[in-house]
């Protein structure tokens, strides 16, 4: 058994368990006077949650089947029934199963003039923290679950929790009858009449009994030697199969100690924005401070280049760096050639110097010698040392000294007058 | 499950700290974020004035190690539009020592050296006669040092007068030398785009 509170609501009286504490109040003594009474017992351990168990003639689980709609028709079938519901009372509750290809509604809605009604806000007003409201017949169909056989079976369970034995008939999930116990005629009867609609229940049904007293003729009969194993189970249940949970005193605490955490961590938010605020604020004024600075030396810079166009005069000075790659000029090459000409007594009658496509020079000159064997050395040796001077050029002969050409007139002796040459140098 | 209509009496004060609670931290929320905004644009503007700064500094460098080079440039008419009179008159001040002068500067013509670089460029074609062929060399070193704006030299003829004729005057030297010059005349073009602008 646990520790906790468990009120167990039949038709005659209310029976407080804890632990193997055991109190029956009947109800003909006024429910005020009774729950005076429990508040007593319930003030004395407020810490110790609490569960209230309905076990009464009423057929307050109702079932219905819902048809096949879909999922957002469903959703406004279902609150249009709970807006119904709560017109009638403040307490209800529904869940919704499939079985046999069919979906089912069971539901609970306690209407104000219902006695559990009263007995659902004495125990919203409890310091206790609820475990929520269950109603027996249901949550003895989670008991033949785990005790009772096979899922396609009709399951009677026959049970005794308070004065009165009360059996139910399920078929698997679906609660089908809930009633006192008389006798083996009665429970018969109530078979005969649940044969209308479900034929196969003779041949199908298994019963349980929790109450050994009861010999009844039934083939499939099994019982359970301990009766209190069913109150044990709903004991430890946590959580109902349909539950009216309410909104107690306790937790309102709870509730009232989670706003309080929600409020006390908005305020150490805010004031972790605060502090972020004052944070950036600050790091805003160091960099204003950098700012002003960075403006003054921009200011003295902008002086200093007195509004130059700096752009353009890089340009400029790329553009005038890339000619100067161009530039030649013929000064060296003329020294070169002055000595070569010195050397050979050569005197220069014209001189091209050109830097076109590559470097070239072209001369003219006079050989001081007339004489033809002498004039040919000459002229092999100018050549010689031409190419010395320039190794990496080319030399072209245009017209030779020696007036030898098809277009000129040669003579021997050759006339008195110096003979011409005319050489090109390329790719100096 | 069911549902209360009524807020519980003790659960208003709480609902409506947590109400108050959750307003204080929009409130901050909003406040750190508009905060948060200020300080990343001060971020950008201090970021921008920082490379602003840089660029400055390099143009100041720059300025300062290439200043004998931008002066020569500023001085030879690197940077200005050309003009031909100015060029005409240069020549003609420097030819003092030569005995006969003929000068043409051919229409201006775009040149691209490289992908990156585009000049205008003017032919400078100077025929000149002396005496003697040193005046023709001074002539050029002159022009080449003085004349405004750059100049390439591109050819140089000089040659023996074969023809040389009586002077007609007394004043008259003759030219036993004649000298052929071909000059480029360069001038930037900053972009491609000024290719077709006109001086």
């Amino acid at each position: 058994m646990t520790r906790k509170f468990i009120l167990l609501l039949t038709d005659e009286e209310i029976i407080l368990h804890q632990e193997s504490f055991k109190k029956i109040y009947n109800l003909e003594e006024g429910i005020e006077s009774i729950q005076a009474k429990l508040k007593n017992h319930f003030l004395r351990a407020p810490t110790t949650s609490f569960v209230l168990l309905i076990d009464r003639n009423q057929q307050d689980i109702k079932e219905e089947t819902l048809p096949s709609l879909l999922l957002w028709d469903r959703f406004r079938l279902l609150s249009h029934k709970r807006a119904e519901w709560a017109k009638q009372g403040e307490f209800h509750g529904n869940h919704v199963f499939k079985q046999d290809g069919k979906s089912f509604l069971q539901w609970v809605n306690i209407s104000l003039n219902d006695p559990v009604s009263s007995w659902c806000f004495w125990i919203k007003n409890l310091p206790n923290p609820s475990e929520g409201i269950r109603f027996v017949s249901l949550e003895a169909g989670q008991f033949l679950k785990k005790y009772g056989s096979g899922a396609d079976h009709y399951q009677l369970m026959i049970y005794m929790l308070s004065q009165k034995v009360r059996y139910v008939i399920f078929k698997n999930k679906r609660l089908l009858l809930s009633r006192f116990f008389l006798n083996e005629e009665d429970l018969r009867t109530s078979l005969h009449f649940l044969s209308r609609y479900c034929p196969d229940i003779y041949e199908k049904l298994q019963i349980l009994s929790l109450v050994p007293d009861i010999s009844l003729t039934f083939p499939r009969i099994l019982i359970l030697p301990d009766p209190q194993v069913f109150f044990n189970f709903l004991g430890q249940q946590k959580k109902g199969t349909l539950s009216l949970t309410t909104n107690t005193y306790a937790a309102s605490k709870v509730l009232r100690k989670w706003v309080e955490i929600l409020f006390l961590s908005s305020l150490s938010g805010a004031g972790f924005f605060v502090y972020q605020i004052w944070h950036d604020h600050q790091e805003a004024e160091v960099l204003f401070s950098k700012i002003d600075q960075l403006k003054i030396q921009i200011k003295h810079k902008q002086h200093l280049i007195n509004n130059k166009n700096v752009t353009r005069l890089r340009s400029a000075l790329d553009h005038y760096r890339q000619l100067q790659t161009q530039i030649r000029l013929p000064v060296q090459t003329l020294e070169v050639l002055a000595i070569v000409l010195d050397k050979h007594k050569v005197s220069l009658e014209s001189f091209a110097w050109s830097n076109e496509k590559s470097l070239d020079i072209e001369i003219s000159f006079l050989l001081p010698n007339p004489h033809e064997n002498s004039l040919i050395n000459q002229f092999k040796r100018l050549l010689s040392s031409l190419s010395e001077a320039f190794p990496q050029a080319q030399i072209q002969v245009l017209e030779a000294p020696f007036q030898s050409g098809v277009h000129q007139t040669y003579e021997y002796p050759l006339e008195e007058l110096l003979p011409m040459g005319h050489i090109r140098i390329i790719g100096l | 499950m069911n549902s209360f209509k009524k807020i519980d009496v003790s659960l208003r004060s709480p609902l409506l700290l947590s109400i108050l609670g959750m307003g204080i931290l929009c409130a901050g929320l909003y406040k750190q974020q508009s905060q948060k905004d200020h300080l990343n644009s001060t971020k950008k503007a201090y970021q921008i004035l920082q490379k602003e700064a840089e660029v400055l500094e390099k143009d100041i460098i720059f300025l300062t190690e290439n200043r004998q080079q931008l002066q020569f440039l500023v001085q030879k008419g690197w940077l200005l539009p050309k003009s031909r009179l100015l060029g005409g008159t240069e020549i003609n001040r420097w030819a003092a020592d030569l005995n006969e002068l003929h000068f043409r500067i051919e229409p201006e013509i775009i040149k691209e050296i490289e992908a990156e670089y585009a000049f205008r460029i003017s032919k400078v074609m100077i025929k000149a006669g002396a005496l003697l062929d040193t005046s023709l060399y001074d002539f050029a070193e002159k022009i080449l040092k003085n004349f405004p704006g750059i100049l390439v030299l591109r050819k140089l003829v000089v040659r023996r007068n074969t023809l040389v004729d009586e002077p007609k005057s007394q004043n008259k030297q003759p030219c036993f030398v004649i000298g052929e010059f071909i000059f480029d005349w360069f001038a930037m073009i900053e972009n491609k785009n000024d290719k077709d602008r006109d001086f």
